[in-house]
């Protein structure tokens, strides 16, 4: 049988208008018709531009030079209109806030389809079809304020879907997304898979999810595809990936470990169900002892500073729509510790953690901050006790040098210059940005913002800092750069708090975790005994890493449920093999 | 069961039990007002507005009014949930009323007050300042039994309806939409300039000199925005080249809203009528 090639890239280069380096070097690529092709590769690597050229937005609507050719069902997508080929190829975005563009579901999945002129029959087949798909019938009259960011993600899908196109491409889906958003689009995803054929590329940084949905994977790094293979084959190559800022699920990062230390020679599994099968059969129904379990360090109370920094009593807070974002909140913080804040979207964490700033003042209850009750104090005087990176980084800066912005800080607190300069000096070293200082902020890309961000709290000297959502929207790599800083930060005395919905990195690096659910304190615990408890993750939507869910599922085996890193888990099997 | 939309497919209402979001608040798909088609309520909105400003005769005045607080009951908004935006409209029509007082020099048989000014209250101004804030308070409540009752879809289907450009309906659509956006994110930058310090205390002049400090970075955030949302509508075939569309949502005409519709128009020709060629309805 003939095989159709869908997609056909040619020695694709495509440079921004007004930039003098190519974002796209030379791009070959073929994907066949119902296939599942997966893009991945770090930050700034030309994932979404490659995605542009193939819906036709690259070279139809953004300026730039291009080189090369790009056939969609055989036709150069230079030689056609925008419209017919947005028809054939379907492009889902980043951000689900930028692409809902009607004040309903039911306008935002027609949108589409009236701009093509369907009939109203059609249409609301079409709608009923792509809503079914992802699971959003019955929301037709929602509002986009009402909706969640996944909910908004699945819409933003069905209104793609809805036009049928023979090609899909997923830009990052579930980068803005928290974890029940991110599993609700995956199942969408499988869903369409199943069901319908469609051919489709998914740029994705999550690697876990990425190797259940596609056939082929590809490697783009600085704007060249650098490797091709199907999904066993790709992610063998670990410390290849990881020096590219990939990283390997982690069960085959665990396999990848153990075969390099000679203990085990089997194909690397990818996914979990397969580590799991295989663990089994190498341990052949061997119950590992309890002797070679992990022996818990829990952070001894007696160790931390005695006089709480954060004392947070019965917080209680509505926001004047009526929502109560927080009920009755007990929580006490001591110097130096390093806290992560879970939960899902709409959990209450970004609202307790402004309270730790005065930038909501509780409406019962009491926050102290370092001896300061909340209530009298302003933003001002606290913001010299605690430092709020936000999640956007860009939300914060608005000077001309990287100096001046960090500089901004400790000059609002009434500072003399030169110790403003000296802090800024400390403050740009710690986050490696010192030999930066005369550029302007926005030459940088999204991780050096970030650092730049985390140097203007730090030149406050603050105490206490905490990090909203550092890691989304970023490859692993530089999610782990972030997370290295803020050890770094931490062994230097600083208490970290940080909001985040990567599981994988919390149990990397936090030391307590703090689980919020509907507003309520569902969970105050060190996190190996936190993730171990994985009935209260799931009443919280939260779902530990694949490592530590490896090791639940081998519990009867003997396996610990408290597992967190992949390093813990290679200790445990080398034990377990060497035996 | 039809589709509360104006769908003009008989269809189950979606979101069965969900209540539906107006531009200010919530309200049931059950509401009277939910039956009537959009275009019937902007056209009686502008109506009655209309005959409002034009009626300065004080019982008319007052039942207008009632008949709008009727309306009001009508149509199922709890008063708990716009009693503050009502206390703010009579609270900011009063301090109108009052400061329009003021500054009248409307001669009547009795002089209450003269002030420094030169101006003076006589009977007639409280008269006149009475109707002053009775046709302002029968407007505004006119317009928010609309904007409680009405969605931005809906409001969009019947300007479509008036065979408005497709453009300048689009246009409309995506800057209410873009506008929850922004103030987000202008939300987002005080609090971020708010925590490292920065505080709005001062002269206009600082505060104005402050607020570039929001206005830079929320201009970088919303063009960026904008262009993804370009994007977006590209990616489905959205164009400004005149092609053939159609719409999902159909206005559905019932008995009641031709009777509506005539009704209003009918009370704006007798009010136009009585007042300028009968000469009632007038302030004497």
């Amino acid at each position: 049988m003939k095989v159709i090639e869908e997609i056909v890239v040619k020695d694709l280069w495509w440079r921004y208008k007004d930039r003098r380096k190519w974002t796209l070097k030379g791009i070959n690529l073929e994907v066949k018709k119902g296939e599942s092709v997966g893009i991945t590769g770090p930050s700034g690597a030309g994932k979404t531009t490659l995605c542009m050229a193939i819906c036709g937005l690259i070279p139809h609507e953004i300026p730039g030079e291009m080189k090369g050719t790009v056939k969609v069902s055989g036709t150069d997508t230079g030689s056609m209109e925008l419209r017919d080929i947005v028809r054939n190829v379907g492009i889902l975005f980043q951000d689900p806030e930028t692409q809902f563009v009607s004040m309903s579901v039911l306008d935002e999945v027609a949108f589409g389809l009236e701009n093509f002129g369907y009939s109203s029959d059609e249409m609301w087949r079409r709608i009923e079809w792509a809503l079914k798909i992802v699971g959003m019938e019955g929301y037709e009259e929602k509002h986009p304020l009402e909706l969640s960011g996944g909910e908004k993600q699945r819409v933003a899908l069905a209104s793609i879907l809805a036009l049928q196109p023979r090609i899909l491409v997923l830009d990052e889906p579930t980068s803005n997304l928290d974890a029940v958003g991110r599993e609700d689009v995956f199942s969408a995803i499988n869903t369409l898979k199943e069901r319908s054929g469609t051919t489709m590329i998914i740029v994705e940084h999550d690697t876990e999810e990425l190797v259940n949905l596609v056939d082929r994977v590809i490697l783009l790094y600085g704007g060249e595809l650098i490797s091709e293979s199907a999904p066993e084959e790709f992610f063998r190559e670990v410390d290849f990936l990881k020096e590219r800022g990939v990283w390997a699920p982690q069960v085959t990062e665990l396999y990848y470990k153990l075969s390099q230390s000679c203990l085990l020679r089997c194909k690397l599994p990818i996914t979990f169900d397969m580590a799991q099968r295989i663990i089994r059969d190498i341990l052949n129904d061997r119950k590992i002892s309890p002797s070679w379990l992990l022996s818990e360090k829990p952070v001894a109370r007696d160790t931390l500073d005695v006089r709480p920094v954060i004392a947070v009593k019965n917080l209680w807070y509505t926001y004047p729509d009526g929502t109560t974002a927080l009920q009755g909140i007990d929580l006490v913080i001591h110097k130096g510790e390093y806290i992560a804040f879970l939960g899902r979207n709409g959990s209450g964490k970004t609202t307790l953690a402004k309270h730790f700033i005065g930038l909501l003042k509780p409406f019962n209850g009491q926050v102290v901050i370092d001896g300061i009750d909340v209530r009298g104090a302003s933003v001002k005087e606290l913001a010299s006790k605690v430092g709020y990176v936000f999640q956007n980084p860009d939300h914060q800066l608005f000077c001309e040098s990287i100096e001046e912005e960090v500089g901004y800080g400790p000059k609002n607190l009434g500072l003399s210059k030169s110790e403003v300069k000296k802090r800024v000096k400390k403050a740009l070293e710690t986050v490696d940005m010192f030999p930066y200082r005369e550029e302007h902020p926005f030459s940088f890309g999204k991780a050096e913002r970030q650092r730049i961000a985390v140097a203007s709290v730090l030149a406050m000297e603050p105490r206490i800092i905490v990090v909203d959502e550092p890691t989304t929207g970023q490859d692993m790599g530089l999610s782990k750069a972030m997370m290295s800083l803020l050890d770094c930060l931490n062994k230097k005395g600083k208490t970290i708090i940080v909001i985040t919905h990567n599981l994988r990195l919390v149990a990397e690096h936090a030391k307590r975790v703090v689980i919020l659910h509907e507003g309520k304190l569902l969970l105050d615990a060190p996190t190996r005994r936190a993730f171990a408890q994985s009935e209260l993750l799931r009443k919280a939507h939260l779902r530990p890493p694949q490592i530590t869910q490896l090791s639940q599922a081998l519990r009867d085996i003997g396996f610990p449920s408290d597992v967190l890193t992949v390093d813990e888990m290679c200790n445990l099997m080398r034990a377990a093999l060497s035996s | 069961m039809s589709c509360p939309s104006c769908g003009d497919r008989s269809k189950p209402p979606p979101g069965t039990g969900i209540r539906l979001r107006s531009f200010l608040f919530y309200f049931s798909p059950d509401s009277p007002y939910q039956k009537i088609n959009p275009l019937t309520k902007l056209v009686m909105m502008v109506t009655i507005s209309t005959v409002a400003f034009i009626i300065e005769n004080i019982y008319a005045n007052l039942i207008l009014l009632l008949i709008i607080c009727a309306g009001l009951a009508f149509a199922h908004i709890s008063f708990g949930s716009f009693k503050k935006v009502i206390i703010a409209i009579s609270g900011l029509l009063l301090i109108a009323a009052l400061t329009h007082a003021f500054f009248s020099q409307i001669p009547g048989d009795i002089v209450y007050f003269n002030f420094p000014w030169g101006s003076y209250i006589t009977e007639r101004t409280i008269h006149y300042v009475t109707i002053f804030y009775l046709k302002f308070l029968a407007a505004s409540l006119a317009n928010l039994i609309f904007l409680c009752t009405t969605r931005e879809t809906d409001l969009i289907v019947a300007l479509r309806f008036l065979h408005l450009p497709y453009i300048l309906c689009f246009m409309f659509a995506l800057t209410l939409r873009l506008m929850s956006i922004l103030l987000d994110d202008w939300w987002a930058l005080i609090q971020a300039q708010r925590a490292r310090g920065m505080d709005f205390k001062g002269s206009i002049i600082e505060r104005l000199k402050k607020l570039q400090q929001i206005i830079f970075p929320l201009l970088t955030s919303i063009f960026k925005k904008i262009e993804d949302t370009n994007y977006a509508i590209l990616a489905r075939g959205f164009t400004l080249s005149d092609v053939q569309r159609t719409s999902i949502r159909q206005l559905r005409w019932r008995f009641f809203d031709y009777f509506l519709l005539t009704l209003s128009i009918v009370l704006l020709v007798v009010v136009i009528i009585a007042k300028y060629y009968y000469g009632y309805l007038s302030f004497r």
